[in-house]
């Protein structure tokens, strides 16, 4: 024992501490590590400094610093009664808000726009959180009964009819617009080379449109006697809650089964009629606001909401139909992409807003704003189509170009970025592809929607678009938007019938496709 | 959304029964119930909004006298803002019925654009306006400035002679809107802000500091202001014709907004006349007897408008000068109506 | 008792039914029928609505009006223009000087964008923070917005001509634009230009010899000392030898304005700022899930060769990444482009303003000069997207994908 303790190889004492390594978290170890760990790295710090010196300082001495905080109006910023020279002249800005914000709508109506923005607030909350449950409800509320309430809100005006009369008067339409194709073949056939031809296709168009006249009398003759009633509103809703109801009650299974569907169905338009006697649309609803008078950040919200909205289906619809393997209307979709992708969007505008009149006929108009919004959403659907169709024929057996490119948009959000680190491995996946092609949807967007050249006060992008990105990244769009599963059903009839071996790729079986 | 889908469909159905019609304006503009007015986007005196969209102005009461003689209620118009390049647009496709914002008379606006001018609202004339500290007083000192104009008017091509007859170069820097020129010659961008001189003092009035800046002594063109139609109806073409007519008449006749009830119970024959108790020309043009009455009632008479918008009644101030009537000195001039 | 083989179905039917139909065969012949009708019905519409409105009002047609004065004067031309040409030639004042805002930004959009990219993939903590907030803020704001603040903010706080900026009495900068002295011809101008296109065109073969060289023989030749004689030194004994090719014309203040030399409007400065930095923000983007998409084993790969950070980069990382940069980045410079048009709010000439605008406004003839610019703007793109997708076609061949 003794020889070891005295054997001069074991050390008698402690050792003096060493120091502890060096701190490579917290605040200090960023520095250390991030920032001045070699020679270049100090450079780009001092670099980087200079840069935020540079644009920081100059903005916040312009913004807060030598802005005019109070006054009326830019008087009050006028060097001559501020004493300094002026920066922001936030009093002329608290005069004009109402104005940025409103344009000219009335300011005895302005509490429609701040209801109509209230309410997409309490739509789109719960939808932002995704433990909430009922999301299927509530975005069935957000998509499809909120924009009805909200035009009726903005716009104004009621209804004189509801579903039946509706269906008549479309029917009628479309047989009126048969009647008069076979009366414009009748019209010059006296003259041309192959007038008896054309005379019978006439005739035979006629005919049809008088059979379908015929066909489609008892539903006009009801709509009349409906609007013959004083309450043609209550009277023609009735009907129709009762017809859909029972088809809706048929279709979910009959006595067996419909129970469950006609309640819901009932529901819905219990629902509706509360919304129609709350707003009056029976009597007139609420004054009407011209278009012409919007403005303002309500325009931008209401472009924006409209555009990313609607281009979604039209992107879709040209994104398979580009795919299609029918000769026409794969060039059909590609010359109709390529021509939307390749002209700026001010000429756009200027043709719908102000030429369009020239090529509809007479004396025929459509509001500014919805020629407008038309045009956005087609020039927006283009570019959409190509985020759909990389997401669409990313197909992992032949990992193409698209593939790529979804990737390359999957990257290029951040958003995306993190949902790709959380599911790596399967995002090659169609459904992961489609959303990452509507993610790419929502990075492309800013640039079509707010470069509004007629709305000047519109040159806020309005956080809100972004909140949307978020919102439809949570909410899964695809899989609760009936109305692309609808189009996307319609254009798949339109391209192909289903091969037995190989189910049609709709959009609900997408998610099981490997 | 029902309406847009109507409306499509509509479009299609009404595609389907396209035939070359005659555009008959006013039969639309009763069947719409509102009237739809081309003006300047913002141009004190002639047309520009309030905080609540409420439109004043010269033009605008052009537009109001028409829309009381069809509906006799001067507020159904609905007012477009238009740009100087858009505006000619708007009226041939029939965006608006008639174009009342500061346009100049000229033969190749008249023969090519498709369109009608109805009369002369405002006798003009082409100005410059510099800042006082340049110590400019005549337009020959200009050479080698910079001048801001607004694009699509005569204005830019009356400034090319101008500058090319005087042998003086000059930059020219054209803008889409009046509004944006205004905002960059006074950023400094331009010595020189040219346009209509009705408008030079319009727009002095928006400047930060009016008094800094001074309009030149020469007037380098004929501007004659005026309302246009689209070309092919005639109808249309007369009753806005007749409407301007009609206001001068009333400044003759010494009919006023105030005394219009008490001239029209007079028997004075050219006063019946023009009031419509006697004759029917107010049907004649499409509308009712006392078409007539029912402008002066809404606008006033020529003298009345002009005074309330860019006369002595106004912030602008300016003189009657050529626009005075023919027997005061001026051009204005009606031919009478019987 | 053989039974004979069947006879294979008509081939060439098949084959027709699958050109005209696609997979769907008649059924999709007879979809495209109705199309077709539908579309021809359209069109058919279209053109005689907008003749019988075109009669009534006695509206000119026709392109003759291309040949008509224009008697408006522009700011910038880059062909010799005056007031007494005519719209045809407007037309191509605007296209160029739509073209030459266009072509410097996007060089300068994907240079800043490279470097935007390269900040924020950057090691260092608040680099990497810059680049972000640059790409957040630039991104988020409209384009439109960002035209006029550089114009209305920054430029317009520049001094009037005559307190002008002045670098060393040769170059001016003022609220008028940048000064710069003009080089003027000399008799020694053609011969400078011959030597030096020569000298560019020998460095080119220089390195395209060197190149087959070393990966032929795996032989390094030194060229660029000859490359530099080549560029430097020729021009320079041509300037010996037959005098100087130009001489400078100095700016002078006379009057309102700078007199002689070359001047860069602040018009066009605005808007190649504004489109330059825009697009640059998302270029960053693109080039940065680029690099991010190649394997981090690549560039592990590239140090156990031995290979140091920037070759890797150069040689292997940015070569891949560029299979996916060059489809998107296609699209930012078709948008570049197109964005340009909204020059018109600044007052710069390019062809929407000049010609979709002025000249419009001045015929009337918004079917031909709308017609007209579409038709520009698209075959432009349509160009452009040629362009890059033959070199994104190349990109992949040389990787073997």
């Amino acid at each position: 024992m003794s020889d070891i303790t005295s054997s001069s190889f074991v050390r008698h004492d402690l050792l003096t501490e060493r120091p502890a390594p060096v701190k490579t978290t917290g605040f200090i170890g960023l520095v250390r590590t991030r920032l001045f760990n070699s020679p270049t790295n100090i450079l780009l710090t001092i670099v980087g400094a200079l840069l935020l010196g540079f644009t920081i300082v100059p903005s916040v001495k312009f913004l807060m610093v030598d802005a005019v905080w109070t006054g009326k109006d830019r008087a009050a910023c006028l060097p001559e009664n501020a004493g300094f020279a002026v920066g922001a002249c936030w009093p002329y800005i608290q005069a004009k808000l109402p104005q940025l914000i409103y344009g000219f709508y009335p300011e005895a109506e302005r509490w429609r726009v701040n209801l109509a923005l209230i309410l997409a607030a309490v739509l789109l909350l719960p939808l932002l959180v995704p433990r909430l449950p009922a999301k299927g409800l509530n975005a069935g509320l957000f998509f499809f009964a909120f924009p009805v309430v909200a035009f009726f809100l903005l716009h104004g005006g009621g209804i004189t009819g509801f579903g039946l009369s509706w269906t008549a008067g479309l029917l009628q339409l479309f047989d009126d617009s048969i009647m008069s194709a076979g009366q414009a073949l009748l019209s010059p056939s006296k003259t041309s080379a192959i007038a008896p031809l054309l005379w019978v296709i006439g005739n035979l168009i006629l005919l049809v449109g008088t059979a379908i006249s015929w066909l489609i009398f008892p539903l006009t003759w009801l709509r009349d006697q409906i609007q013959g009633t004083g309450q043609s509103v209550w009277v023609d809703f009735a009907i129709t809650t009762v017809v859909v109801s029972l088809i809706a009650f048929w279709l979910g299974g009959g006595v067996r089964a419909g129970w469950r569907t006609l309640a819901s169905s009932l529901a819905a338009f219990v629902a509706i009629a509360i919304v129609i006697k709350l707003m009056g649309l029976d009597h007139g609803g609420l004054p009407i606001v011209q278009t012409s008078l919007w403005g303002g950040l309500l325009v931008t919200l209401v472009v924006s909401v409209t555009g990313i909205v609607t281009s979604l289906p039209i992107g879709i619809a040209l994104a398979l139909g580009r795919r299609s393997t029918i000769p026409l209307i794969r060039i059909f979709s590609i010359a109709f992409i390529e021509f939307w992708r390749g002209v700026p969007l001010i000429t756009v505008l200027f043709f719908a807003t102000y030429m369009l009149p020239l090529f509809l006929p007479g004396n025929f108009t459509v509001d500014g704003l919805v020629r407008a919004l038309i045009g956005i959403a087609l020039f927006t659907g283009a570019y959409q189509a190509e985020n759909v169709r990389g997401g669409v024929s990313c197909d992992p057996a032949r990992a193409g170009r698209g593939c790529r490119c979804a990737r390359a948009v999957l990257v290029e959000d951040d958003l995306a970025h993190r949902a790709a680190a959380g599911a790596a491995p399967r995002h090659s996946e169609p459904r992961q592809q489609l959303h990452l092609a509507v993610q790419g949807h929502f990075a492309r967007f800013d640039r079509g929607a707010v470069r509004f050249a007629r709305f000047p006060a519109s040159v806020v992008r309005g956080s809100e678009v972004v909140d949307a990105v978020d919102v439809v990244h949570r909410l899964r769009l695809c899989r609760y938007h009936l109305l692309y599963l609808l189009l996307w059903n319609v254009a798949l009839l339109a391209l192909r019938r289903a091969p037995p071996q190989r189910p049609p790729p709709q959009l609900i079986e997408l998610h099981h496709v490997r | 959304m029902k309406r847009v889908t109507l409306a499509l469909s509509l479009a299609l159905a009404a595609g389907l029964t396209a035939q070359a019609a005659d555009a008959q304006t006013l039969k639309t503009v009763k069947d719409r119930g509102v009237l739809s007015c081309g003006v300047s986007q913002g141009l004190p005196g002639f047309s520009s909004p309030d905080d609540k969209g409420n439109w004043t102005g010269l033009d605008v009461d052009v537009c109001r006298a028409v829309a009381a003689a069809i509906f006799d209620d001067p507020t159904k118009v609905k007012f477009v803002p238009l740009s100087a390049k858009d505006r000619f647009t708007a009226l041939q496709s029939g965006e608006v019925d008639v174009l009342s914002r500061n346009t100049t008379w000229t033969i190749s606006r008249d023969t090519s654009l498709g369109a009608n001018f109805t009369g002369i609202t405002y006798y003009d004339g082409q100005g410059f306006m510099v800042k006082k500290s340049l110590k400019v007083n005549s337009a020959l000192e200009l050479n080698s400035a910079s001048v801001c104009v607004q694009t699509g008017t005569t204005t830019e091509q009356n400034l090319a002679d101008y500058f090319k007859a005087n042998n003086m170069k000059y930059e020219v820097i054209a803008f889409g809107t009046n509004d944006e020129t205004v905002k960059a010659y006074e950023a400094g961008r331009c010595d020189v802000f040219t346009t209509d001189q009705s408008g030079l003092y319009a727009n002095r009035l928006k400047l930060a500091n009016p008094n800094d800046h001074m309009v030149l002594p020469e007037i380098i063109s004929k501007e004659p202001l005026g309302p246009m139609v689209r070309h092919g109806d005639d109808q249309w073409f007369d009753l806005v014709k007749w409407t301007l007519f009609a206001m001068v008449t009333a400044e003759e006749l010494g009919v006023t907004s105030k005394n219009v009830d008490e001239k029209a119970k007079m028997e004075n024959p050219e006063l019946k006349r023009v009031l419509g108790t006697d004759g029917n020309f107010g049907e004649q043009l499409g509308l009712t007897k006392d078409w007539v009455v029912r402008i002066v009632k809404a606008v006033g008479n020529y003298g009345e408008v002009f005074d309330r918008n860019v006369g002595s009644g106004s912030p602008l101030a300016i003189n009657r000068g050529l626009n005075n009537l023919w027997n005061k000195g001026g051009l204005q001039y009606a031919p009478p109506i019987r | 008792m053989s039974t004979e083989a069947r006879k294979p179905p008509a081939q060439i039917a098949l084959k027709i039914r699958r050109i005209l139909g696609g997979k769907t065969g008649w059924n999709g012949v007879a979809v495209q029928f109705v199309f077709a009708a539908i579309l021809g019905w359209i069109g058919y519409e279209i053109v005689s609505n907008t003749r019988a409105n075109l009669e009534n009002q006695h509206i000119a047609a026709g392109f003759g009006f291309l040949r008509n004065n224009a008697g408006f004067d522009v700011n910038q031309t880059l062909i010799s223009y005056t007031g007494s040409d005519t719209f045809l030639r407007v037309f191509v004042v605007g296209l160029l000087n739509t073209l030459v805002v266009s072509v410097v930004g996007i060089v300068f959009a994907t240079v800043i964008g490279f470097i935007v990219a390269l900040c924020r993939l950057s090691p260092n903590w608040l680099l990497s923070r810059v680049g972000e907030i640059y790409v957040e803020i630039i991104r988020n704001l409209p384009v439109l917005f960002q035209i006029l603040f550089w114009y209305l903010a920054v430029l317009a706080a520049l001094p009037n001509p005559r307190q002008s900026i002045s670098l060393l009495g040769i170059v001016f900068i003022s609220n008028r634009g940048l000064v710069i002295p003009r080089p003027i011809g000399e008799s020694g101008f053609e011969p400078f230009l011959a030597a030096l296109a020569v000298g560019i065109v020998g460095a080119l073969a220089l390195r395209v010899y060197a190149r087959s060289a070393l990966f032929q023989r795996g032989q390094m030749i030194r060229i660029w000392p000859y490359v530099l004689g080549l560029l430097f030194g020729l021009p320079l004994v041509t300037m010996l030898v037959f005098g100087l090719p130009f001489t400078f014309e100095l700016p002078q203040l006379k009057g309102f304005n700078f007199a002689g030399g070359s001047r860069i409007i602040p018009e066009f400065v605005a808007l190649t700022v504004a489109l330059s930095t825009y697009t640059a923000a998302f270029i960053a983007e693109i080039v940065r899930a680029g690099i991010l998409s190649v394997h981090k084993g690549q560039m592990e790969a590239g140090s156990s060769l031995g290979l140091s950070r920037g070759t890797t980069l150069r040689l292997i990382v940015v070569p891949q990444a560029m299979r996916v940069i060059v489809p998107p980045l296609t699209n930012q410079y078709l948008n570049l482009t197109k964005n340009s048009s909204l020059a018109v709010a600044i007052g710069y000439p390019d062809l929407v303003s000049v010609f979709a605008g002025t000249s419009l406004s001045q015929t009337g003839q918004a079917i031909e000069i709308i017609a007209m610019t579409m038709g520009v703007y698209l075959l432009i793109s349509l160009l452009t997207s040629a362009v890059m997708s033959v070199y994104g076609w190349r990109v992949s061949r040389s990787l073997g994908a």
